[in-house]
């Protein structure tokens, strides 16, 4: 809660300039990213045209040319369609497709850009009886929104849509705000990188026109239900994260203020009685923001309006407030979340009718950072923010943007019936079952029709549809319908196996799995969009954020999961950000079964065992764990994490893999994934491990498949299970180097029987802990590679103050220096131990030799610690002070100086105790001559 | 009846395999592994060894340990008794022994530690030099080298992580004067694995895949050389020709060859160990320096790999002002991950292991082994030499003639990796050159081969699996890596 609020400033400020790259295209044409791709240089003139054939559901008017590997795409359902577009973006989009959305497949009628009535008539007709509004996108949501599009996987089709400073920022490897000055520096003389935007990316058009934050948020969990071919396929969104989505795509909406809000000043640890209270200011925003808010902290809101819940039913509000806020319906306090807290949502439900309700929503800030969020859900309302749903005034229509009842009956049968005849409904649904409406024109026949002219031509006549075709489609087109023409079977399903393969490439084509992933020769993560694949694990390499190669992809998978990964998508890679996505039972053709077809090798041999199963499996574990092939270090295991990298879960592979290319994987990773990290444990084909089933690798293999079956109840192999390494000081302390919470990274923690222990700091020369009980647990960083700071294992841990421990003031009233104590005079040189074993650590400050020597002793109720400096100057020391504490309270007591919990009692010097910045010091005057030696003790409790 | 049928069938099999291996000699023939038994309670996950003058063996562990192994080089390794001379350090991987001092390279400094009251344990633990930053990173490793011939001691020093340098000189390598003066000299570095001088007094270190590292490698320290990565350049602002000094950056996919050509500091590897072919993680390095001791390979050089458990072996040569050379196999089959190597003046190979936080085909958490030559001369590559039209490699014993006269028995491949800012690196830009004629020396020792289709850039990988000696012995490793960065002229 006590952290700076610059943070959520810079961000505020970069969503405000991010552009989107899709302003102008020169070229506007229809994109098809297969197409776009592989056109060039991959693609012959039929392949090229049968794709665009299929892409731009020539079938639909045309009737069935051939049958292709999967289904021709098809139009967007439109029944409904008002519910989650605007009527004035339709009609605009109806009346010059091309202008609206650049690269679209879908084509203008000269006819309907001459008479704008008609397309007026389409679009009233489309919305009847339908309620939409543009609505605010929250400034967060859209931040966390930006990134997911860039990482899960959307941006692959679609294309990175920051600017190019930013992008070009990503690929240096800097990210934003980390830059040092060393990198800025360099930056500036640093060639510009070479990159292109990608030049196949799918247009999204003028999103923030089109869709409602709600009813993008349903597209986007679920495309095919508007979108039913699986080219935009599902990545598996949660509500969080396709709430955050479409605020990043809807993130230059514009809307008009509909919220009301009260400022007010003070000091509240609770939201105030706002009733008694007079604003500092008021005014109306668009959502439930502390961006309102002048100040940063000591202030509170008060926002008001009407909200409006479209149906009967039950609704729960969220609230996230940092501090408190409460949210009141009709004058019922509904979510409370009051008092003092970082941000975290609770929430309230109750059932409503539909309609109109007064809403309130109170906020209070005291310190530190701020946040408000609020958000709805409901029946047939995914949960988003509420800000969307909320008037300034209780009239219903003032939550429609338009106002659909104007539209007369007449103009709504208009509108109808110019979907039928034009064409809209050869392609597009509306309407199910019987209720369908169908198209009233006719178009000839593939077989039948010129191969010029129509909507081939340069410019098809007025009701011909225009598609926007660069002339090489166009004679694309037109080698694919001659050479159907000629040869009428080709492409027909056949045992052929180059028709396989043929059929495979033709479905990641068409499917724009290319994006992703190779085959063969073709596709892959594209050099433009490379920046965009990232994983969480950068030591894996591409492996750990590239999709794998689909070569053999059949081979390696069983049909099970590869039906499964296309009808449900995937997630088996923790550590790569991109998603497999869903593309729908149905959508992909045949690719499970030409996959197993055209890949997989080799026949189930069986390897049987003359033990038994148990016996077996028990093998396997030891082989999978730490005392053999150590599987573990980098695969996870079920819910343990490998004690290295974190690659794929071994309780998944045998749901996933085939036995039989487990079996030759194994011994030759290489052969399968060139350049895998993943080691032959079988190198040449031999066992590491010939003690283990006779040292026979296919049963050593077989065995680790047979384990594996078990999936999550396979026994955990050895080494997952962390045990403590507990450092127990016996009659010499223990010495302790290494990475301690608390210390700098040079921190030595010394540990003795008397059960009081203490941590001495090489960088800053001075004990920065002390504490009882236990000493160290050493099994983090003796364990694996051993990452993070370890914590002292016992109780009672207080802090030192860090260095320098000595300085030289000129007066009293002067701060204590900070800064790095090793830029300020002060050299480690080491240790030397007594006969005990005793450190007595020495440093050297600027002209002088000092020892630093840390003793327990007896006393109760635990023993304490008796710290003795010694200072040896080689000049006079004058103005010298040891600082021994600093703290919050200091209290003299019987001699002695309690700091914070630790009773001081010093011997030697007398020692004084002041007040600086607010903090109380203790400190000890070390004035001595050149040549001597000054000694001071200090006896430690606490 | 069954039952002993198969009993008789098993034997015969048995018997087959008995005859086998009295044909086929293996590494064990040759360089046997003895094998230390560490007493149960002693984690010796051994980082560096040296010998010390009472005819002990300093070994120091990861967990901070220094033992003292009495009797190191008796024929017998269970006569060894192990006594702790000091801990509580900070994972020393570099030992090295002068003047009544055990110098000890730990995470944050280099430490130099004796015992003056002669109790068997350290009791000065004095700061020789620490001035390079440490972050708190568990990548931030640090690896010392011995005393060169002018009294420095060299240091390489990791990275903050696989990209990056948070504090100073990580990313370096650094001399260290007489005087305990810290003075960088290399830039570039990434993660390295080892270091050590070859049999002229320059020094090498191995760095390991990952950004800017297409594969594993051993790089030499030339002075003033930059290595690589760029991670740690921006400390040049902290030398005395200030951020300007910096060598130029590479550009990320380029190749090795054409970003040495552009970038004048910078010193391409000596070899690249071809990944998951010779290894996937290059650990320490030995000279042999034992003079002749150790068998044939005298001033050749030895670098381990953790992840095969491996030591190999490597010729080096300079090339242009460049060094250069070729890997083989050498002995596989180390307890733990291969760590630390020292060669022994009685030329006994130490190789101490581990394989905590990275997986390694030996199956023991660590180790301690000590490889000797048994006097029997292996049919081996000895030399691989580049020419300017192809390679001249010598053999430890005469070879057939007639096999090695045929192109054929000579299969060659290249390939090289892309040199870039992410992480690792397939093998690319295959290339399958022709040989095009043998000669045979006449004292068959050695073997010229004229090659078309030499690649600069490339590692040349040759098989010879066809070969054998004059007396018949096929060799004990038929493969060898040539990293041919620079073509001779002549």
């Amino acid at each position: 809660m006590m952290f700076s609020h610059l943070c959520f400033r810079f961000a505020l400020l970069s969503a405000a300039v991010a552009i989107s790259p899709f302003g102008s295209a020169a070229d506007p044409h229809v994109i098809v990213p297969g197409y776009e791709r592989f056109r060039a240089e991959k693609l012959t003139r039929v392949e090229a045209g049968s794709l665009l054939i299929s892409e731009l559901n020539c079938q639909s008017c045309h009737g069935k040319l051939h049958d292709r590997a999967v289904p021709p795409r098809q139009a967007p359902i439109l029944t409904n369609v008002g519910d989650r577009s605007s009527v004035d973006h339709l009609r605009k989009f109806i009346a010059d497709p091309h202008r609206e959305k650049p690269g679209t497949a879908m084509p203008a009628l000269s006819a309907l850009k001459s008479d704008p009535t008609v397309a007026d008539a389409i679009a009233a007709f489309l919305t009847q009886g339908s309620a939409w509004r543009a609505t605010a996108v929250g400034i967060d949501a859209v931040r966390r929104g930006e990134e997911l599009y860039h990482q899960i996987g959307c941006a692959a089709c679609h294309s990175d849509r920051r600017d190019d400073a930013v992008i070009d920022q990503i690929r240096r490897g800097i990210s934003a705000g980390q830059a040092t000055e060393e990198d800025e520096a360099d930056a500036e003389e640093k060639p510009e990188m070479k990159w292109t935007r990608s030049a196949f990316a799918m247009p999204l058009g003028k999103l923030e026109q089109k869709y409602s934050l709600s009813s993008l948020i349903n597209f986007l969990r679920d495309p095919h239900a508007v979108r039913p071919s699986g080219r935009m396929p599902a990545l598996n969104l949660t509500p969080e994260e396709a709430r955050d989505i479409a605020s990043y795509l809807l993130k230059d909406v514009d809307v008009e203020p509909n919220i009301h809000f009260e400022y007010f000043e003070g000091d509240w640890q609770n939201v105030p009685e706002f009733t008694q209270l007079k604003a500092v200011s008021s005014g109306k925003t668009t959502d439930f923001s502390v961006g309102v808010s002048p100040k940063d902290e000591l202030f509170a809101l008060r926002f008001s309006g009407f909200v409006h819940l479209p149906k009967d039913g039950r609704y729960r509000f969220h609230l996230s407030s940092d501090d408190g806020a409460r949210l009141l319906i009709n004058g019922e306090v509904v979510v409370d979340n009051d008092g003092i807290h970082p941000g975290g949502f609770r929430d309230g439900e109750a059932e409503y009718k539909a309609g109109a309700y007064e809403l309130v929503v109170e906020y209070f800030e005291y310190h530190g950072q701020e946040e408000l969020a609020v958000e709805i859900e409901g029946p047939e309302l995914p949960r988003q923010p509420l800000a969307g749903l909320v008037t300034l005034t209780k009239d219903p229509r003032a939550a429609e943007t338009t106002a659909v009842s104007a539209a007369s009956p007449e103009l709504v049968e208009k509108g109808r019936q110019a979907f039928q005849s034009l064409g809209c409904a050869a392609c597009h649904q509306y309407g199910d079952g019987d209720k369908k409406l169908a198209w009233t024109g006719k178009a000839p026949v593939f077989t039948a029709m010129r191969t010029s002219g129509g909507c081939l031509a340069e410019k098809p006549a007025d009701n011909i549809p225009a598609f926007a075709l660069t002339e090489q489609q166009r004679t694309d087109i037109t080698a694919a319908l001659e050479a159907a023409r000629l040869s009428p079977d080709a492409g027909k399903s056949s045992n052929d196996p180059a028709l396989a393969s043929k059929a495979i490439h033709d479905t990641l084509l068409t499917l724009n799995c290319y994006a992703c992933h190779t085959r063969g020769s073709l596709g892959g993560v594209s050099e433009p969009m490379n920046h965009l694949f990232v994983g969480s694990i950068p030591e894996m390499g591409d492996e750990g954020r590239i999709p794998p190669s689909l070569d053999g992809a059949g081979d390696k998978l069983n049909e099970n999961w590869l039906k499964t990964i296309l009808n449900e998508g995937a997630k088996d890679r923790p550590y790569m950000a991109t998603r497999m996505p869903r593309f729908g039972a149905g959508q992909t053709g045949s690719l499970v079964s030409l996959f197993s077809a055209t890949d997989a090798l080799g026949e189930d041999k069986p390897v049987t065992f003359p033990e038994p199963d148990h016996r077996i499996k028990a093998d396997a574990r030891l082989m999978i764990g730490d005392q053999a092939l150590s599987c573990i270090k980098c695969h996870t295991f079920d819910r343990y994490a490998a004690t290295g990298i974190q690659s794929l879960d071994m309780t998944t592979m045998t749901r996933r893999l085939r036995r039989e290319w487990f079996h030759r994987y194994l011994l030759d990773p290489q052969k399968y994934r060139s350049g895998t990290r993943m080691p032959a444990a079988w190198p040449k084909g031999r066992s590491v491990v010939p003690q283990i089933l006779n040292g026979d690798s296919d049963g050593q293999i077989e065995a680790i498949w047979a384990y594996l079956l078990d999936g999550k109840n396979a026994k955990v192999p050895s080494g997952l299970q962390r045990e403590a390494i507990e450092l127990t000081p016996g009659d010499r302390p223990i010495i302790y180097r290494n990475f301690l919470e608390g210390l700098s990274p040079r921190g030595i923690a010394v540990g003795f029987a008397a059960k009081a222990h203490f941590a001495w700091d090489a960088e800053h020369m001075t004990p920065r802990l002390i504490w009882h009980g236990a000493f160290i647990d050493a099994s983090k960083h003796w364990v694996d590679r051993g990452p993070g700071n370890q914590v002292p294992l016992g109780d009672h841990v207080m802090t030192l103050p860090a260095g320098p421990p000595l300085a030289s003031l000129e007066s009293l009233d002067g701060p204590w220096p900070d800064g790095n104590p090793r830029d300020n005079g002060f050299s480690f040189k080491g240790y030397s131990l007594n006969k005990e074993g005793v450190p007595t650590f020495k440093y050297r400050w600027n002209e002088a030799t000092v020892t630093d020597t840390i003793l327990p002793f007896e006393t109760s109720p635990d023993n304490g610690l008796q710290r003795t400096v010694a200072i040896s100057p080689e000049n006079k020391l004058e103005n010298a002070w040891l600082r021994i504490a600093s703290g919050q309270n200091a209290e003299e007591s019987d001699g002695a100086v309690i700091v914070d919990g630790v009773r001081f009692q010093i011997e030697g010097n007398e020692p004084i105790v002041r007040t600086i910045n607010n903090r109380r010091e203790l400190l000890i005057p070390m004035t001595v001559n050149a040549g001597e030696t000054a000694t001071v003790r200090i006896i430690m409790t606490w | 009846m069954k039952h002993f049928l198969f009993t008789c069938l098993a034997a015969v099999f048995l018997q087959a395999i008995v005859v086998a291996q009295t044909t086929v000699p293996t590494e064990d023939d040759y360089f046997p592994l003895a094998r230390f038994t560490i007493p149960k309670g002693i984690v010796l996950e051994a980082g560096a060894i040296e010998p010390l003058p009472d005819g002990t063996l300093a070994v120091s562990t990861r967990r901070g340990d220094i033992y003292r192994v009495t009797n190191p080089l008796d024929e017998d390794p269970s006569k060894a008794t192990y006594e702790l001379f000091a801990q509580g350090l900070h994972e020393v991987l570099g030992l090295t022994f002068k003047d009544g001092w055990l110098y000890a390279t730990q995470r944050g400094e280099v430490t130099r530690l004796r015992d003056t009251d002669d109790d068997g344990l350290a009791d000065e633990i004095e700061t020789f030099s620490d001035n390079w930053g440490i972050n708190g990173d568990y990548h931030e490793y640090a690896f010392g080298s011995p005393f060169d011939k002018d009294g420095n001691m060299w240091v390489v020093l990791c990275l903050t992580g696989s990209f990056g340098s948070d504090c100073p000189w990580r990313g370096w390598a650094v001399r260290i004067d007489p005087n305990g003066k810290m003075i960088p000299a290399c830039s570039g570095v990434r993660s390295p694995g080892g270091i050590a001088f070859n049999a002229e007094g320059d020094v090498f270190y191995t760095d390991n895949q990952g950004p800017w590292n297409g594969t594993c490698s051993l790089k030499w320290l030339r002075p003033g050389s930059f290595q690589g990565h760029p991670g740690g350049n921006r400390w040049f602002s902290k030398t005395d020709g200030g951020a300007k000094s910096a060598p130029k950056e590479p550009e990320s996919g380029s190749r090795i060859v054409v970003e040495a050509d552009k970038i004048p500091e910078y010193e391409p590897p000596v070899i690249l160990f071809p990944y998951q072919k010779m290894g996937q993680s290059a650990s320490g390095i030995a000279c042999d320096v034992s003079g002749g001791k150790f068998g044939p390979f005298q001033n050749q050089m030895f670098v381990g790999d953790v992840t095969h458990s491996t030591v190999m072996r490597c010729f080096i040569e300079k090339v242009d002002g460049h060094y250069q050379g070729a890997c083989f196999p050498f002995r596989e089959g180390i307890g733990s991950g291969t760590l630390a190597l020292r060669m022994m003046d009685d030329g006994s190979m130490f190789v101490g292991g581990t394989n905590r936080g990275w997986g390694s085909r030996g199956t023991k958490p660590f180790s301690l082994e000590r490889l000797r030559w048994t006097g029997k001369v292996p049919f081996e590559i000895h030399e691989m030499r580049a020419k300017p039209d192809g390679f001249e490699l010598t053999f430890t014993e005469p070879v057939d003639a007639e096999i090695a006269r045929k192109p054929d028995t000579w299969k060659l491949q290249t390939y090289c990796y892309i040199f870039q800012s992410s992480y690792g690196s397939p093998e690319v830009d295959h290339t399958t050159p022709t040989v095009k004629e043998v000669s045979v020396a006449e004292d068959r020792l050695s073997v010229r081969l004229k090659v078309d289709g030499l690649r600069r850039g490339h590692v040349h990988e040759l098989h010879a699996d066809a070969l054998t000696s004059k007396a018949g012995m096929p060799l004990l490793h038929s493969s060898a890596y040539y990293t041919l960065h620079y073509i001779p002229k002549e």
